[in-house]
């Protein structure tokens, strides 16, 4: 059965507090950004319409499976070293980063393909948002892989145990984000017409 | 549940945590409950996949109108919610830290609703 928290029985959170309050101010870095994008977009229709149908959509699917799989990924490590098993935890760390790669190189290439195209920041309004919003995401995907991969040769040393893992935590809280933040995106900038 | 530990251990857990109860976080040594969720993770991922080609789904071949538009933001809005509550573990956290971070989603896709139609 379902249980819900009583009065003053609520968990902590996640991994270290310090990292709350980073996940916040990024979220609403990215909110800010997504509501100039949306009012920019409502003034421009025609620019963000035609700006749209450039896009790979299919690349934009893809990758929006690939990180909520790397989220999944890094959901059952932090599982696995609940119960000990280190060697679980690495290879499902190594799992989060490959998915997490399949991301860098789609979009990679999707960028690649939009500047052969003649496409770049300073192309039109619709260009300029895109490429500023999913660029500084990109960089956020980037900086957590990084951080996904640190954690991955720490757990290799042993730093982490059953009883010891809230710099995991911390790890799998900002890979999180980073997908909550993709997940608002794509219906966004792909999806919505 | 894929998380779940005894009773005994979530408030042997409950009772290590910082006094600040708001402000408490994960101390080293201690193991919190995460648990008490009907849906497992795997659950959650299954969902997550089939609502994103839903929502890509609905992009791609249906006509962009008022119906397919609100769908696609209420796709968005509960994946966000299931990414906050089973993979973030924010479901029984104190109910502002869960609400702040529901809201990204609520006020992004309101907006959107508010501005495109």
């Amino acid at each position: 059965m379902q249980s819900y928290p009583l009065k003053n029985n609520y968990q902590p959170m996640p991994g270290d507090l310090a990292i709350w309050f980073f996940i916040y101010a990024e979220l609403a870095v990215f909110g800010l950004a997504f509501i100039v994008y949306l009012v920019i977009k409502s003034q421009n229709p025609e620019i963000f319409e035609a700006g749209q149908q450039t896009l790979n959509k299919a690349f934009a699917l893809i990758n929006t499976l690939a990180l909520i799989t790397s989220s999944y990924f890094v959901v059952k490590a932090v599982e696995s070293i609940k119960q000990d098993p280190l060697q679980a935890c690495g290879h499902w760390l190594i799992a989060a980063l490959v998915a997490a790669s399949i991301y860098v190189l789609l979009k990679t290439l999707e960028y690649q393909h939009l500047y052969g195209l003649g496409f770049h920041l300073s192309s039109n309004k619709f260009y300029t948002y895109y490429f500023l919003l999913t660029m500084f995401h990109y960089a956020h995907v980037l900086l957590g892989m990084a951080i996904l991969f640190i954690i991955l040769m720490r757990n290799r040393k042993r730093a982490y145990s059953s009883n010891d893992y809230s710099m995991l935590e911390v790890g799998a809280s900002y890979w999180h984000m980073v997908d909550l933040v993709w997940v608002v995106l794509f219906p966004l900038v792909y999806v919505i017409q | 549940m894929a998380y779940g530990r005894s009773s005994m251990g979530s408030l042997i857990s409950s009772s290590l945590c910082y006094p600040i109860r708001g402000l408490s976080v994960s101390m080293p040594n201690q193991v919190a409950d995460r648990g008490n969720s009907l849906l497992s993770p795997n659950l959650v991922f299954v969902g997550l996949i089939t609502l994103t080609v839903l929502s890509a789904f609905i992009g791609e071949f249906s006509e962009s109108n008022q119906g397919s538009i609100l769908l696609v933001l209420v796709l968005m809005v509960i994946k966000t919610q299931l990414i906050i509550d089973h993979f973030m573990h924010l479901k029984n956290v104190k109910l502002k830290w869960r609400l702040s971070m529901s809201a990204f989603a609520v006020i992004i896709g309101s907006v959107a609703w508010l501005v495109l139609w």
